[in-house]
């Protein structure tokens, strides 16, 4: 603004401009060669590390069973009640299972609370992050969109034995 | 008066008292596992160890007198420690399956653990193993492993329920809870042992992993299984009954109620013949019609006849505030046949809570007059009337006319007109010209008033169309405050259903009578002002745990 001191007045060579346009022009050049960092979705897809949050899944065992007993903790904690679960009884050893578990994904804000809170490591963070809806009744997933093999989660497993 | 200091505080004691009898009385809770209020004394559990000064060891709380000026700390360094020291050996052999126990935040040792427990365990060694998913009685699962055996159970059974059933065998950590051999943990009372047991050991067949208890709302009611009208605590979930509970009230039910009211009581309310919408028979078949029509209909068919031809039936199974509108409306039609029926099971009654008048609401009824007035014949002569042909409309409140025998069935299906209000589908409705649907005791507000005489409210717990939870003041769980119309664990069921009065008010607004409230209160406001026993009252006063009415005897209804 007019009449108001600079903090620091430009020196001669800033004043001419020339150099520092230069030093731009050299930057840009240095990129051109640098590696791309650019992928071309939905061509190439983009693999998260195993830290990333995308939609949360139930673990589900070799046997075909799921981990999760439906304590209800994830659906307690769930600060956008995303989570409802419905328990019931299974000849099993570990006597309860969910009957009915379901994620709005509408609501979920991917905090990664219910796998934090999880007491059997049952519900884990994925790497699946392509969610598309034509509307509300499909944004619900039920257990048979929310059960993944163990197999395909054991980068998140391992990465929460060592971190969480 | 003698007094006992508790953490510094000075309490006044009565003889007799323990010293957590005492503390409890001046809000000082002490742990405990095995004692309770309303059973004998037992001391096995040793969680409410204090440190009472001049006594050279703690003295557990429970069994130890309150004398004067003994000075006692529940929270000193001495007392913390040993209390650690007996969760650490109670959870020894207590499995770590909270995810999975029903007991899950409303156990006593889960609460304890959590304010005094150490966090981690110096057991490296392998729990016990016992027996799970033990079937004790037709009510009852049993998890021996998680059992603390605090004893509760055996003595509630053996004190209050007065049946001998439960015993421990084996000793020390192999200590474990069975029925006696051949007998069956069967008595009228058993579900009360899941409520007072500390941990999840004793659970509710019925209930069992139906919810959360977090998950639910709950509401203060009364049971309507028989006149004792026990007060309970109605646990809702998407607007669905899951279980009833007792709630303590030391002049009705102290801490228990029976299991066929626990059980039996709520389950016609999310029933599949539950009435939902006015019904009018049109060429021989009840068809679905719009409220409007149906109170039309049913106003200028009442027009129709002579007041000396109409009867009105009115029930005990509905409130006070129910009857009086039917005999409001009676009267102002001119109608004096009016009665209601008693529904006794004799003999099916025992010293504890259950009584063989197996209707919440006989006195009530009585009280507030259902009765024949001066020119009026009573429920007998109705029913002889109608075979005469000389009472041609009956008006039937909230009972099941055609069950009361063959004669009342084969009777009320000759009459010109049959209006019923009810709750579910029964053998009346299916003869009736029109049908209101009438709410449930778990839908409204009303009063019942007990075979002692004592006038309790009911509140309403589950939301019917015309009934908003936010809107009414009902309770309200997490789900519900922040619940949309979009999240499927919001969409249970509204029922389209009115309370009994709501109805009546309609009818004689259409029939141009002086009718007008808006409230149950406002019913309950005139009953108090115009019937001398309920002189004074209000939903306020009536409260939680209900008044004993100034009445000189208790009628045997």
């Amino acid at each position: 603004m007019p009449g108001q001191k600079r903090e620091k007045d430009l020196n001669i060579f800033e004043k001419l401009y020339i150099p520092e346009i230069a030093k731009g022009m050299a930057l840009t050049l240095k990129s051109m060669f640098r590696p791309n960092v650019t992928l071309q979705y939905p061509e190439v897809r983009f693999e998260p590390p195993a830290s990333y949050r995308g939609r949360p899944v139930l673990v589900q065992e070799n046997n075909g069973i799921e981990r999760c007993v439906a304590c209800g903790l994830c659906s307690r904690v769930c600060p956008a009640l995303a989570i409802e679960v419905q328990a019931s009884e299974t000849d099993l050893d570990k006597e309860r299972y969910p009957v009915k578990f379901e994620i709005n994904m509408l609501r979920c804000i991917f905090c990664g609370f219910c796998e934090e809170v999880c007491p059997e490591e049952a519900i884990v963070m994925s790497k699946d992050y392509e969610l598309v809806f034509k509307n509300r009744n499909d944004a619900i997933f039920g257990k048979d969109k929310l059960l993944v093999p163990v197999e395909k989660l054991k980068d998140r497993l391992e990465f929460l034995r060592k971190f969480k | 008066m003698p007094t006992l200091t508790v953490d510094g505080k000075q309490i006044e004691i009565k003889q007799g008292q323990t010293i957590i009898e005492a503390a409890r009385s001046a809000g000082i809770e002490i742990p405990h596992f095995c004692w309770h209020p309303s059973l004998s004394i037992s001391g096995n559990c040793r969680i409410c160890l204090v440190e009472i000064e001049k006594m050279p060891k703690l003295a557990i709380s429970c069994s130890t007198y309150a004398s004067d000026g003994m000075v006692v700390h529940t929270q000193s360094q001495k007392t913390i420690e040993a209390r650690n020291a007996v969760m650490e050996f109670i959870l020894i052999n207590h499995p770590l399956d909270c995810p999975i126990c029903d007991e899950a935040g409303e156990c006593k040792l889960q609460e304890y653990v959590y304010d005094n427990g150490k966090g981690e365990s110096r057991f490296e060694e392998i729990k016990n193993r016992k027996e799970k998913r033990v079937q004790l009685g037709p009510h009852i699962k049993f998890d021996g492993e998680r059992c603390i055996s605090c004893s509760r159970c055996i003595r509630f059974s053996e004190e209050i329920a007065k049946k001998n059933q439960l015993t421990f065998v084996q000793r020390g950590d192999k200590v474990t809870i069975t029925t006696f051999p051949g007998e069956s943990f069967d008595n009228p009372y058993t579900l009360n042992t899941t409520d007072i047991c500390p941990v999840g050991a004793l659970t509710n067949q019925d209930f069992r992993f139906k919810s959360r208890v977090w998950e639910m709302s709950k509401t203060d009611s009364i049971c309507v299984g028989c006149s004792r009208g026990c007060n309970t605590e109605i646990w809702i979930r998407n607007n669905e009954i899951l279980r009833l509970t007792p709630r303590h009230n030391e002049d009705v039910n102290s801490y228990w109620m029976c299991d066929k009211g626990r059980l039996e009581t709520f389950k016609n309310v999310n029933a599949g013949n539950r009435i939902d919408g006015t019904y009018i028979r049109k060429e021989g078949q009840l068809q679905k019609v719009s409220w409007g029509e149906a109170l039309n209909v049913a106003a200028k068919s009442l027009k129709d006849y002579k007041s000396g031809e109409i009867a009105f039936i009115g029930s005990a199974y509905a409130t006070c505030e129910d009857n009086y509108a039917l005999i409001k409306f009676a009267k102002s039609l001119g109608v004096t046949n009016i009665d209601f029926a008693g529904h006794i099971i004799s003999g099916d009654q025992d010293e504890i809570l259950i009584r063989e008048d197996k209707t919440p609401n006989s006195l009530g009824a009585e009280l507030v007059g259902v009765q024949p007035g001066s020119s009026g014949i009573n429920i007998l002569a109705i029913l002889k009337g109608i075979k005469e042909g000389k009472i041609k409309a009956l008006y039937i409140l909230e009972d099941d006319a055609a069950s009361f025998n063959e004669e009342w069935e084969s009777t009320i299906g000759n009459l010109d007109l049959l209006i019923v209000h009810a709750t579910n589908e029964n053998k009346t409705t299916a003869l009736a010209n029109i049908v209101f649907p009438a709410s449930t005791f778990a839908e409204k507000n009303g009063t019942f008033v007990n075979f002692q005489g004592r006038v309790q409210r009911i509140r309403p717990a589950v939301a019917t169309e015309e009934m908003d939870r936010a809107l009414d003041g009902m309770e309200m769980s997490r789900w519900d405050k922040f619940g949309t119309e979009f999240d499927r664990w919001m969409q249970g069921h509204k029922y389209d259903s009115k309370p009994s009065w709501k109805i009546f008010v309609a009818l004689s607004q259409l029939l141009g009578f002086k009718m007008k409230f808006n409230m149950a209160e406002e019913i309950f406001a005139e009953i108090a002002n115009s019937i001398s026993a309920f002189k004074g009252l209000d939903y306020d006063e009536v409260g939680k745990h209900g008044v004993q009415l100034k009445i000189k005897q208790t009628v045997n209804a």
